[in-house]
């Protein structure tokens, strides 16, 4: 049987929005596990298409690609539904469900109207997930990120015409050629999702804002989706080799400055996707396979990463590195599954990362690109300096600041133990994700000189770490990023507009004012301010009886009114 | 820097350089046949990360806690 996995989180959003608070724990998990399976067992080349008009609308289409997403899509959701066991909230967790459905709606679909809609969604769903953090900066940084997304879905809504009206297909698939207005402004809106820099500032801004699970969900879905639809869409693009090499340092240099423990993990969200842009970017088979098994790896660790710092903040109430530290002792099955998803976005052999990263940089070293291949290097090496040195050193070891650890949940321990399980699963045995890509690949990570060149990376990294230990500490600072542009400049101009407006407004009702003043007392009697022949006789011996020039001039005037009245309104017909 | 931390230093650079001599590197470029490459790449390219990113922070990027915060709070007086 075929059931869309989207719909079954949209009837468990509705079971969890109107159900009852006992069961609200149980109903979520059921409902993702529901998904899972229902994604597991679908079957490649299943579709639901609908006519309409003169095309058809796919609300289902599932091949090789849409399968794996979709797996680790409902994969993660279930997994985080375990993690917000003992916190289900009504509104936060409905609005979970219905972005998760949002996201497997775009991977499913296959027609572009379909995948717009899904998009949207996915938009303002995530915005509820976002201000479920329920503080002043959680709606603050909401707002931002709605409007960040508006502009994306607005471009994308634009494009989607430009391209239709064109007389492009309606398939959700591959342009016919780069170029054009429709490629250009669905590129930027994707851009905007994947967190392409300069359209990155959203992530790093809004993600850390939302609740601890909030931003489990959140670093799996936006953009992944947005990393699914440039392999759909714009494979080969060679401007994404640069845009991603790029990210994959820009979250990097980032990372080094950052002190909160989510906003450095949201960092290294960026760094990441910028390895699957750039495979993209090179479009051959190997690299279209590294970029889809990075994603699936991906998702697994980044949220493993980030369930562990939640575990911190859960226990601690804490989110700096420069308030955390010596709690390794207090929670020690944290730590060790933390140092799991730290081992894997770092590509530590046996580690999930290791199997998928290689994919990518082995992709740029056969395609002759060999600068990019050092670069993405390079990038790793600052990925395992934050996410597997710096950031566990200062939050777990690090100077003893007598925190009192509160109890941990023990559903947050085993949802961490289920992603851990999931990492080195794929790191040890990648021929099961291997057999799942969209192209068949021919591709062996444990060769020796992979894996001794990995040890050698980390190891370096390791002692270039020891070594510069003092300037590694986190610094109670916050980073200017791309963000400053909307949340700085442009209130300013917004500012300085409309001051100038209400200046000019003061000084138009100044003017106004004196114009009627001079107006009534010219209307109260016009007759004053015309020259008349004095009404007696210049010898004051009573009026004449008749005198032709006495009102000669006042009917001229109003001969002159009149004739302009005519012209003006002659100008305007 | 001590003894011990020397040693393990040593080690390191021991076994997993011994390990590129043993394998047989394929790929085009030069620093795929280059015994030790990555561990010198490690090593420099830590220390130029930690380097250039705490300058740029130095160079403006860095602004005190509640740099927003305090900007809103501005506006709204």
């Amino acid at each position: 049987m075929t059931i869309h996995p989207a719909m079954v989180l949209f009837v468990t959003a509705g079971a969890v929005a109107l159900g009852p608070r006992a069961t609200r724990s149980a109903v979520m998990v059921l409902g993702a596990v529901g998904a899972l399976v229902a994604a597991a067992t679908l079957s490649h080349g299943a579709h639901w298409s609908y006519a309409v008009g003169e095309g058809s609308l796919q609300l289902l289409r599932v091949d090789a690609l849409s399968h794996l997403v979709g797996l680790v899509f409902t994969l993660i959701a279930a997994i985080g539904a375990v993690y917000s066991w003992h916190a289900t909230h009504r509104g936060e967790h409905a609005a979970i469900l219905v972005y998760a459905g949002g996201a497997l709606g775009v991977v499913y679909a296959g027609d572009w109207i379909s995948a717009f809609a899904w998009w949207e969604l996915m938009a303002w769903a995530s915005v509820f997930v976002v201000w479920s953090g329920s503080t002043p900066r959680a709606g603050a940084a909401g707002f931002r990120y709605l409007f960040v997304h508006l502009v994306g879905g607005a471009l994308f809504l634009v494009g989607l015409a430009a391209h239709l009206a064109g007389g492009g297909s309606l398939v959700f698939g591959p342009f016919g050629a780069p170029g054009g207005w429709a490629y250009t402004l669905i590129l930027l809106a994707v851009a905007i999702n994947a967190a392409i820099p300069p359209f990155h500032a959203w992530l790093a801004d809004a993600y850390p804002e939302a609740s601890i699970p909030g931003m489990v969900f959140l670093s799996a879905f936006t953009t992944k989706t947005a990393v699914y639809v440039l392999i759909r869409v714009f494979a080969g693009n060679d401007l994404l080799i640069w845009a991603g090499i790029i990210m994959a340092l820009y979250g990097v240099v980032y990372a080094v400055l950052e002190n909160d423990i989510r906003r450095l993990l949201g960092y290294h969200i960026i760094s990441q996707v910028g390895y699957m842009v750039t495979a993209v970017g090179i479009g051959t088979p190997l690299a279209l396979a590294g970029a889809s098994a990075h994603a699936f790896c991906h998702i697994l660790y980044k949220a493993l990463l980030l369930m562990g710092a939640g575990s911190v903040i859960e226990v601690t109430g804490r989110r700096k590195l420069t308030e955390l530290g010596g709690i390794a002792r207090q929670m020690p099955w944290v730590v060790l599954l933390y140092m799991v998803g730290a081992f894997s976005i770092s590509g530590v052999p046996l580690f999930n990362g290791f199997i998928s990263k290689s994919i990518i940089i082995t992709a740029a070293g056969d395609d002759g690109r060999g600068l990019a291949e050092l670069l993405l290097t390079l990038a790793s090496i600052g990925t395992f300096l934050h996410t597997g040195l710096k950031l566990p050193y200062f939050m777990f070891f690090g100077p003893d600041r007598g925190l009192s650890v509160g109890p941990l949940p023990r559903n947050m321990i085993v949802a961490m133990g289920v992603a851990a399980a999931c990492c080195i699963g794929l790191g040890v045995a990648p021929g099961w994700l291997y057999a799942r890509l969209a192209t068949p690949i021919d591709y062996h990570p444990y060769t020796l000189d992979h894996v001794a060149g990995s040890l050698q990376l980390l190891g370096g990294t390791a002692l270039a770490f020891w070594w510069l230990l003092g300037k590694l500490r986190g610094e109670a600072t916050e980073s200017l990023d791309t963000d400053w542009l909307y949340r700085r400049s442009m209130p300013t101009l917004l500012r300085a507009a409309a001051e100038t407006a209400a200046r000019t407004g003061r000084l138009a009702q100044t003017a106004s004012r004196s114009a009627v003043r001079l107006a009534t007392a010219y209307a109260a009697n016009p007759l004053a301010h015309v020259g008349q022949l004095p009404a007696a006789g210049p010898d004051g011996a009573g009026p004449p009886a008749y005198d032709e020039n006495r009102y000669r001039l006042p009917i001229g005037v109003t001969v002159l009114w009149v004739v302009l009245a005519l012209w003006l309104t002659a100008l305007l017909v | 820097m001590n003894k011990g931390r020397g040693a393990a230093v040593a080690v390191i650079a021991a076994a997993t350089v011994s390990l590129d001599l043993l394998a047989h590197p394929h790929g085009e470029m030069w620093w795929h046949h280059a015994p030790g490459f990555d561990l010198v790449f490690g090593f420099v390219g830590c220390a130029v990360i930690v380097v250039v990113s705490k300058a740029f922070g130095k160079a403006g990027l860095q602004r005190p806690e509640r740099f927003y915060d305090d900007a809103e709070k501005d506006s709204t007086e």
